[in-house]
Protein backbone atom coordinates (compact mmCIF):
# COMPACT_ATOMS: atom_id res chain seq x y z
CA UNK A 1 0.00 0.00 0.00
CA UNK A 2 2.66 2.46 1.06
CA UNK A 3 5.88 2.78 -0.87
CA UNK A 4 7.11 -0.77 -1.27
CA UNK A 5 9.91 -1.07 1.24
CA UNK A 6 11.34 -4.48 1.79
CA UNK A 7 11.28 -5.38 5.49
CA UNK A 8 12.95 -8.17 7.39
CA UNK A 9 9.93 -10.45 7.28
CA UNK A 10 8.98 -9.59 3.74
CA UNK A 11 12.49 -10.40 2.51
CA UNK A 12 12.00 -13.91 3.85
CA UNK A 13 8.29 -14.52 3.24
CA UNK A 14 7.67 -12.49 0.12
CA UNK A 15 4.49 -11.46 1.89
CA UNK A 16 4.13 -8.14 0.12
CA UNK A 17 4.07 -9.78 -3.28
CA UNK A 18 1.68 -12.44 -2.04
CA UNK A 19 -0.67 -9.88 -0.49
CA UNK A 20 -0.30 -7.68 -3.56
CA UNK A 21 -1.38 -10.40 -5.95
CA UNK A 22 -4.31 -11.12 -3.65
CA UNK A 23 -5.46 -7.54 -3.21
CA UNK A 24 -4.50 -5.85 -6.49
CA UNK A 25 -6.36 -8.02 -8.88
CA UNK A 26 -7.81 -6.64 -12.03
CA UNK A 27 -11.54 -6.34 -11.62
CA UNK A 28 -13.89 -6.13 -14.58
CA UNK A 29 -16.29 -3.23 -15.03
CA UNK A 30 -19.81 -3.60 -13.71
CA UNK A 31 -18.76 -5.57 -10.67
CA UNK A 32 -20.74 -4.65 -7.58
CA UNK A 33 -22.35 -5.90 -4.39
CA UNK A 34 -23.42 -9.21 -5.94
CA UNK A 35 -19.76 -10.14 -6.30
CA UNK A 36 -19.18 -9.70 -2.55
CA UNK A 37 -21.42 -12.60 -1.50
CA UNK A 38 -18.56 -15.11 -1.59
CA UNK A 39 -16.39 -12.99 0.70
CA UNK A 40 -19.36 -12.41 2.98
CA UNK A 41 -19.88 -16.18 3.19
CA UNK A 42 -16.21 -16.53 4.12
CA UNK A 43 -16.58 -13.96 6.91
CA UNK A 44 -19.61 -15.81 8.29
CA UNK A 45 -17.63 -19.06 8.16
CA UNK A 46 -14.67 -17.57 10.05
CA UNK A 47 -17.06 -16.27 12.73
CA UNK A 48 -18.59 -19.74 12.96
CA UNK A 49 -15.18 -21.39 13.31
CA UNK A 50 -14.13 -19.19 16.22
CA UNK A 51 -17.45 -19.07 18.09
CA UNK A 52 -17.97 -22.79 17.50
CA UNK A 53 -14.56 -23.71 18.85
CA UNK A 54 -15.23 -21.66 21.99
CA UNK A 55 -18.67 -23.16 22.47
CA UNK A 56 -17.00 -26.57 22.58
CA UNK A 57 -15.26 -25.55 25.80
CA UNK A 58 -18.52 -26.03 27.66
CA UNK A 59 -20.61 -28.34 25.47
CA UNK A 60 -21.24 -31.93 26.42
CA UNK A 61 -22.51 -34.12 23.56
CA UNK A 62 -24.47 -36.60 25.64
CA UNK A 63 -28.26 -36.81 26.00
CA UNK A 64 -27.94 -36.36 29.77
CA UNK A 65 -26.06 -33.10 29.63
CA UNK A 66 -26.29 -31.53 26.16
CA UNK A 67 -29.30 -29.36 27.04
CA UNK A 68 -28.00 -28.43 30.50
CA UNK A 69 -24.54 -27.57 29.17
CA UNK A 70 -26.08 -25.24 26.59
CA UNK A 71 -28.25 -23.59 29.25
CA UNK A 72 -25.03 -23.20 31.25
CA UNK A 73 -23.27 -21.55 28.29
CA UNK A 74 -26.22 -19.25 27.68
CA UNK A 75 -26.98 -18.21 31.24
CA UNK A 76 -23.86 -18.65 33.36
CA UNK A 77 -20.64 -18.36 31.34
CA UNK A 78 -19.51 -14.79 30.74
CA UNK A 79 -20.30 -13.75 27.13
CA UNK A 80 -21.66 -17.28 26.57
CA UNK A 81 -25.05 -16.06 25.39
CA UNK A 82 -23.43 -13.56 23.04
CA UNK A 83 -21.08 -16.13 21.54
CA UNK A 84 -23.90 -18.63 21.10
CA UNK A 85 -26.01 -15.93 19.43
CA UNK A 86 -23.19 -15.02 17.05
CA UNK A 87 -22.85 -18.71 16.15
CA UNK A 88 -26.62 -19.03 15.65
CA UNK A 89 -27.03 -15.93 13.48
CA UNK A 90 -23.82 -16.50 11.51
CA UNK A 91 -25.03 -19.97 10.58
CA UNK A 92 -28.33 -18.58 9.28
CA UNK A 93 -26.46 -15.80 7.49
CA UNK A 94 -24.03 -18.25 5.92
CA UNK A 95 -26.85 -20.32 4.42
CA UNK A 96 -28.50 -17.20 2.97
CA UNK A 97 -25.20 -15.79 1.68
CA UNK A 98 -24.01 -19.02 0.13
CA UNK A 99 -27.39 -19.28 -1.60
CA UNK A 100 -27.15 -15.76 -2.99
CA UNK A 101 -23.55 -16.43 -4.02
CA UNK A 102 -24.58 -19.53 -5.94
CA UNK A 103 -27.57 -17.81 -7.58
CA UNK A 104 -25.38 -14.85 -8.61
CA UNK A 105 -22.85 -17.21 -10.16
CA UNK A 106 -25.59 -19.08 -11.97
CA UNK A 107 -27.54 -16.10 -13.31
CA UNK A 108 -24.40 -14.24 -14.41
CA UNK A 109 -23.13 -17.41 -16.07
CA UNK A 110 -19.89 -17.14 -14.13
CA UNK A 111 -19.68 -20.93 -13.89
CA UNK A 112 -18.76 -21.27 -17.59
CA UNK A 113 -15.35 -21.96 -19.08
CA UNK A 114 -12.74 -21.77 -17.58
CA UNK A 115 -14.41 -21.76 -14.15
CA UNK A 116 -16.27 -25.09 -14.19
CA UNK A 117 -14.04 -26.65 -11.53
CA UNK A 118 -14.55 -23.67 -9.21
CA UNK A 119 -18.29 -24.09 -9.71
CA UNK A 120 -18.21 -27.82 -8.99
CA UNK A 121 -16.20 -27.27 -5.82
CA UNK A 122 -18.74 -24.59 -4.95
CA UNK A 123 -21.60 -27.08 -5.20
CA UNK A 124 -19.71 -29.43 -2.87
CA UNK A 125 -19.21 -26.52 -0.47
CA UNK A 126 -22.94 -25.79 -0.65
CA UNK A 127 -23.71 -29.40 0.33
CA UNK A 128 -21.22 -29.19 3.21
CA UNK A 129 -22.86 -25.99 4.47
CA UNK A 130 -26.24 -27.75 4.36
CA UNK A 131 -24.74 -30.71 6.23
CA UNK A 132 -23.23 -28.43 8.82
CA UNK A 133 -26.57 -26.71 9.38
CA UNK A 134 -28.42 -30.00 9.68
CA UNK A 135 -25.97 -31.57 12.12
CA UNK A 136 -25.61 -28.38 14.18
CA UNK A 137 -29.36 -28.10 14.57
CA UNK A 138 -29.52 -31.25 16.70
CA UNK A 139 -26.85 -30.23 19.20
CA UNK A 140 -29.00 -28.08 21.57
CA UNK A 141 -30.97 -31.30 22.18
CA UNK A 142 -34.26 -29.56 22.83
CA UNK A 143 -37.66 -30.52 21.43
CA UNK A 144 -37.20 -28.52 18.23
CA UNK A 145 -33.78 -30.06 17.58
CA UNK A 146 -34.97 -33.59 18.26
CA UNK A 147 -38.05 -33.44 16.07
CA UNK A 148 -36.34 -31.54 13.25
CA UNK A 149 -33.74 -34.31 13.11
CA UNK A 150 -36.50 -36.89 13.28
CA UNK A 151 -38.17 -35.29 10.24
CA UNK A 152 -34.86 -34.73 8.37
CA UNK A 153 -33.60 -38.27 8.77
CA UNK A 154 -37.13 -39.51 8.03
CA UNK A 155 -37.01 -37.72 4.68
CA UNK A 156 -33.67 -39.40 3.93
CA UNK A 157 -35.32 -42.71 4.79
CA UNK A 158 -37.92 -42.18 2.06
CA UNK A 159 -35.33 -42.36 -0.72
CA UNK A 160 -35.95 -45.37 -2.97
CA UNK A 161 -34.00 -48.58 -2.29
CA UNK A 162 -31.14 -47.11 -0.23
CA UNK A 163 -33.35 -44.92 1.98
CA UNK A 164 -33.54 -47.06 5.13
CA UNK A 165 -29.80 -47.66 5.03
CA UNK A 166 -29.04 -43.97 4.62
CA UNK A 167 -31.34 -43.22 7.53
CA UNK A 168 -29.65 -45.75 9.77
CA UNK A 169 -26.19 -44.47 8.84
CA UNK A 170 -27.27 -40.91 9.67
CA UNK A 171 -28.88 -41.88 12.98
CA UNK A 172 -26.12 -44.29 13.95
CA UNK A 173 -28.64 -46.74 15.37
CA UNK A 174 -32.27 -47.74 15.33
CA UNK A 175 -33.63 -44.60 17.02
CA UNK A 176 -32.42 -41.06 17.53
CA UNK A 177 -30.43 -40.99 20.76
CA UNK A 178 -26.98 -40.88 22.29
CA UNK A 179 -25.30 -42.30 19.20
CA UNK A 180 -27.03 -39.80 16.91
CA UNK A 181 -25.88 -36.93 19.11
CA UNK A 182 -22.19 -37.93 19.17
CA UNK A 183 -22.37 -38.72 15.45
CA UNK A 184 -23.83 -35.35 14.52
CA UNK A 185 -21.45 -33.60 16.93
CA UNK A 186 -18.41 -35.25 15.34
CA UNK A 187 -19.62 -34.45 11.82
CA UNK A 188 -20.40 -30.89 12.87
CA UNK A 189 -17.07 -30.07 14.55
CA UNK A 190 -14.44 -32.50 13.24
CA UNK A 191 -15.40 -33.67 9.75
CA UNK A 192 -17.28 -30.92 7.92
CA UNK A 193 -15.27 -27.81 8.96
CA UNK A 194 -11.88 -29.17 7.79
CA UNK A 195 -13.47 -30.22 4.49
CA UNK A 196 -14.92 -26.72 4.07
CA UNK A 197 -11.53 -25.15 4.85
CA UNK A 198 -9.81 -27.39 2.31
CA UNK A 199 -12.33 -26.93 -0.48
CA UNK A 200 -12.89 -23.22 0.19
CA UNK A 201 -9.11 -22.76 0.07
CA UNK A 202 -8.98 -24.28 -3.42
CA UNK A 203 -12.15 -22.39 -4.41
CA UNK A 204 -10.71 -19.01 -3.36
CA UNK A 205 -7.31 -19.78 -4.88
CA UNK A 206 -9.04 -20.43 -8.21
CA UNK A 207 -10.99 -17.17 -7.96
CA UNK A 208 -7.82 -15.19 -7.28
CA UNK A 209 -5.94 -16.97 -10.03
CA UNK A 210 -8.62 -16.67 -12.71
CA UNK A 211 -10.09 -13.36 -11.62
CA UNK A 212 -13.74 -12.44 -11.32
CA UNK A 213 -15.72 -13.12 -14.46
CA UNK A 214 -17.05 -10.07 -16.28
CA UNK A 215 -20.80 -9.61 -15.77
CA UNK A 216 -22.75 -10.39 -18.94
CA UNK A 217 -23.87 -7.49 -21.15
CA UNK A 218 -27.57 -6.75 -20.78
CA UNK B 1 -7.35 -1.77 -21.51
CA UNK B 2 -10.71 -0.09 -21.07
CA UNK B 3 -12.05 -3.48 -20.02
CA UNK B 4 -10.53 -3.05 -16.56
CA UNK B 5 -10.81 -0.34 -14.00
CA UNK B 6 -7.89 2.02 -13.94
CA UNK B 7 -6.57 1.33 -10.46
CA UNK B 8 -2.93 0.39 -10.58
CA UNK B 9 -1.04 -0.32 -7.40
CA UNK B 10 1.72 1.92 -6.18
CA UNK B 11 0.50 5.15 -7.75
CA UNK B 12 0.88 7.94 -5.21
CA UNK B 13 0.19 11.39 -6.59
CA UNK B 14 2.90 13.74 -5.35
CA UNK B 15 2.03 16.65 -3.09
CA UNK B 16 -0.90 15.03 -1.31
CA UNK B 17 -0.16 14.16 2.32
CA UNK B 18 -2.56 11.20 2.32
CA UNK B 19 -3.80 9.96 -0.99
CA UNK B 20 -7.39 8.79 -1.49
CA UNK B 21 -6.16 5.28 -2.01
CA UNK B 22 -4.11 5.28 1.15
CA UNK B 23 -6.94 6.82 3.14
CA UNK B 24 -9.27 4.06 2.01
CA UNK B 25 -6.68 1.46 2.90
CA UNK B 26 -6.43 2.88 6.43
CA UNK B 27 -10.21 3.07 6.64
CA UNK B 28 -10.70 -0.55 5.61
CA UNK B 29 -7.88 -1.67 7.91
CA UNK B 30 -9.34 0.30 10.80
CA UNK B 31 -12.86 -1.07 10.35
CA UNK B 32 -11.48 -4.60 10.07
CA UNK B 33 -9.55 -4.05 13.29
CA UNK B 34 -12.64 -2.79 15.12
CA UNK B 35 -14.66 -5.80 13.93
CA UNK B 36 -11.91 -8.22 14.92
CA UNK B 37 -11.61 -6.61 18.37
CA UNK B 38 -15.40 -6.71 18.81
CA UNK B 39 -15.42 -10.44 18.18
CA UNK B 40 -12.18 -11.17 20.04
CA UNK B 41 -13.17 -9.40 23.28
CA UNK B 42 -16.08 -11.71 24.17
CA UNK B 43 -14.08 -14.75 23.05
CA UNK B 44 -11.19 -13.88 25.37
CA UNK B 45 -13.61 -13.01 28.18
CA UNK B 46 -15.40 -16.32 27.68
CA UNK B 47 -12.12 -18.22 27.86
CA UNK B 48 -10.91 -16.40 30.99
CA UNK B 49 -14.31 -16.38 32.75
CA UNK B 50 -13.51 -19.23 35.19
CA UNK B 51 -11.25 -16.67 36.92
CA UNK B 52 -14.15 -14.52 38.12
CA UNK B 53 -17.01 -16.99 38.07
CA UNK B 54 -18.84 -17.24 41.39
CA UNK B 55 -19.61 -20.62 42.89
CA UNK B 56 -22.81 -20.11 44.86
CA UNK B 57 -23.30 -23.01 47.29
CA UNK B 58 -26.54 -24.97 47.27
CA UNK B 59 -28.12 -24.95 50.75
CA UNK B 60 -29.96 -28.16 51.57
CA UNK B 61 -32.54 -28.29 54.37
CA UNK B 62 -31.40 -30.96 56.82
CA UNK B 63 -33.60 -30.60 59.92
CA UNK B 64 -36.25 -28.54 61.69
CA UNK B 65 -35.02 -26.47 64.63
CA UNK B 66 -37.48 -28.13 67.00
CA UNK B 67 -36.18 -31.61 66.05
CA UNK B 68 -32.83 -30.93 67.72
CA UNK B 69 -33.13 -31.30 71.50
CA UNK B 70 -31.22 -28.85 73.67
CA UNK B 71 -27.92 -30.19 74.96
CA UNK B 72 -28.30 -33.46 73.05
CA UNK B 73 -26.15 -33.67 69.86
CA UNK B 74 -28.26 -35.19 67.08
CA UNK B 75 -27.01 -37.01 63.99
CA UNK B 76 -28.85 -36.26 60.78
CA UNK B 77 -28.37 -37.47 57.19
CA UNK B 78 -29.18 -35.52 54.06
CA UNK B 79 -28.67 -35.45 50.30
CA UNK B 80 -26.23 -32.69 49.37
CA UNK B 81 -26.60 -31.39 45.82
CA UNK B 82 -23.24 -30.40 44.35
CA UNK B 83 -23.00 -28.09 41.35
CA UNK B 84 -20.14 -28.63 38.88
CA UNK B 85 -20.90 -26.31 35.97
CA UNK B 86 -23.88 -27.84 34.17
CA UNK B 87 -23.47 -31.08 36.11
CA UNK B 88 -25.37 -31.43 39.38
CA UNK B 89 -24.72 -34.55 41.41
CA UNK B 90 -26.00 -35.73 44.77
CA UNK B 91 -23.92 -36.91 47.69
CA UNK B 92 -25.26 -38.72 50.75
CA UNK B 93 -23.91 -36.88 53.76
CA UNK B 94 -24.34 -36.66 57.48
CA UNK B 95 -23.76 -34.09 60.22
CA UNK B 96 -23.91 -33.71 63.98
CA UNK B 97 -26.10 -30.80 65.08
CA UNK B 98 -25.75 -29.34 68.55
CA UNK B 99 -28.44 -27.14 70.07
CA UNK B 100 -26.77 -25.32 72.95
CA UNK B 101 -28.71 -24.09 75.95
CA UNK B 102 -29.39 -20.64 74.56
CA UNK B 103 -30.74 -21.95 71.24
CA UNK B 104 -27.42 -21.43 69.51
CA UNK B 105 -26.70 -24.10 66.89
CA UNK B 106 -23.45 -25.70 65.75
CA UNK B 107 -23.22 -28.13 62.82
CA UNK B 108 -20.23 -30.46 62.86
CA UNK B 109 -18.66 -32.37 60.01
CA UNK B 110 -19.23 -35.98 61.12
CA UNK B 111 -15.61 -37.04 60.58
CA UNK B 112 -12.94 -37.11 63.25
CA UNK B 113 -10.16 -34.60 62.55
CA UNK B 114 -7.58 -37.31 63.16
CA UNK B 115 -8.16 -39.78 60.31
CA UNK B 116 -11.73 -39.07 59.14
CA UNK B 117 -13.40 -41.83 61.15
CA UNK B 118 -17.09 -41.28 61.95
CA UNK B 119 -17.43 -40.48 65.66
CA UNK B 120 -20.48 -40.85 67.92
CA UNK B 121 -21.99 -39.06 70.90
CA UNK B 122 -21.43 -40.86 74.18
CA UNK B 123 -24.45 -39.75 76.20
CA UNK B 124 -23.21 -41.15 79.53
CA UNK B 125 -19.85 -39.42 79.40
CA UNK B 126 -21.22 -36.35 77.61
CA UNK B 127 -18.64 -36.24 74.87
CA UNK B 128 -17.98 -37.14 71.25
CA UNK B 129 -16.06 -40.37 71.04
CA UNK B 130 -14.12 -41.68 68.03
CA UNK B 131 -13.96 -45.48 67.95
CA UNK B 132 -10.80 -45.72 65.83
CA UNK B 133 -8.11 -44.19 68.02
CA UNK B 134 -10.05 -43.05 71.07
CA UNK B 135 -10.28 -39.40 70.10
CA UNK B 136 -12.53 -37.39 72.42
CA UNK B 137 -14.23 -34.01 71.88
CA UNK B 138 -16.54 -31.98 74.09
CA UNK B 139 -19.82 -30.49 72.91
CA UNK B 140 -18.01 -27.38 71.64
CA UNK B 141 -15.79 -29.59 69.47
CA UNK B 142 -12.63 -29.13 71.55
CA UNK B 143 -10.21 -32.02 71.78
CA UNK B 144 -10.26 -33.43 75.29
CA UNK B 145 -8.38 -36.65 74.63
CA UNK B 146 -6.71 -38.88 72.08
CA UNK B 147 -4.72 -38.07 68.94
CA UNK B 148 -6.94 -35.56 67.02
CA UNK B 149 -4.75 -32.57 66.01
CA UNK B 150 -7.52 -29.96 65.97
CA UNK B 151 -11.11 -29.39 67.12
CA UNK B 152 -14.05 -30.73 65.11
CA UNK B 153 -14.67 -29.08 61.73
CA UNK B 154 -17.85 -26.98 61.53
CA UNK B 155 -20.15 -26.80 58.52
CA UNK B 156 -21.60 -23.62 57.08
CA UNK B 157 -25.32 -23.41 57.82
CA UNK B 158 -28.19 -20.97 57.93
CA UNK B 159 -31.58 -21.03 59.59
CA UNK B 160 -34.59 -20.05 57.51
CA UNK B 161 -38.19 -20.26 58.74
CA UNK B 162 -37.29 -22.82 61.37
CA UNK B 163 -35.28 -25.02 58.99
CA UNK B 164 -31.57 -25.67 59.30
CA UNK B 165 -29.87 -25.52 55.86
CA UNK B 166 -26.36 -26.79 55.17
CA UNK B 167 -24.15 -25.92 52.19
CA UNK B 168 -21.59 -28.67 52.63
CA UNK B 169 -18.80 -26.11 53.05
CA UNK B 170 -16.53 -26.27 56.07
CA UNK B 171 -16.35 -22.91 57.79
CA UNK B 172 -13.74 -23.52 60.42
CA UNK B 173 -12.64 -25.44 63.46
CA UNK B 174 -14.44 -25.67 66.76
CA UNK B 175 -13.90 -22.92 69.28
Amino acid sequence: MAKPETGWLDERLGSKQLLGSFLYRKVPKGVGWWQTMGSATLVAFILLLFTGAFLMFNYSPSPDHAYDSIQYITNVVQFGGLIRSIHFWSSSAMVVLVGLHGLRTFFMAAYKYPREVTWLIGTLLFLLVMGSSFTGYLLPWDQKAYWATNVGTGIAGQAPLLGPWIQEILIGGATIGAQTLTRFFTLHVAIIPPLIILLAGIHIFMVVRQGISAPPKK
Amino acid sequence: MSFYRKDEPGEEPAGEPVSRKRFLAYLVGGISGVIAATVATPLVGYFLSPLWRKHPPIFTPVARVEEIPVGEPTFITYEQRVRDGWYISTLSKGAWIVNKNNGEFIVYDPRCTHLNCPYYWDRDKGMFQCPCHDGKFDMDGNVIGGPPPRPLDRLEFTIEKGSILVSGQTVGEGA
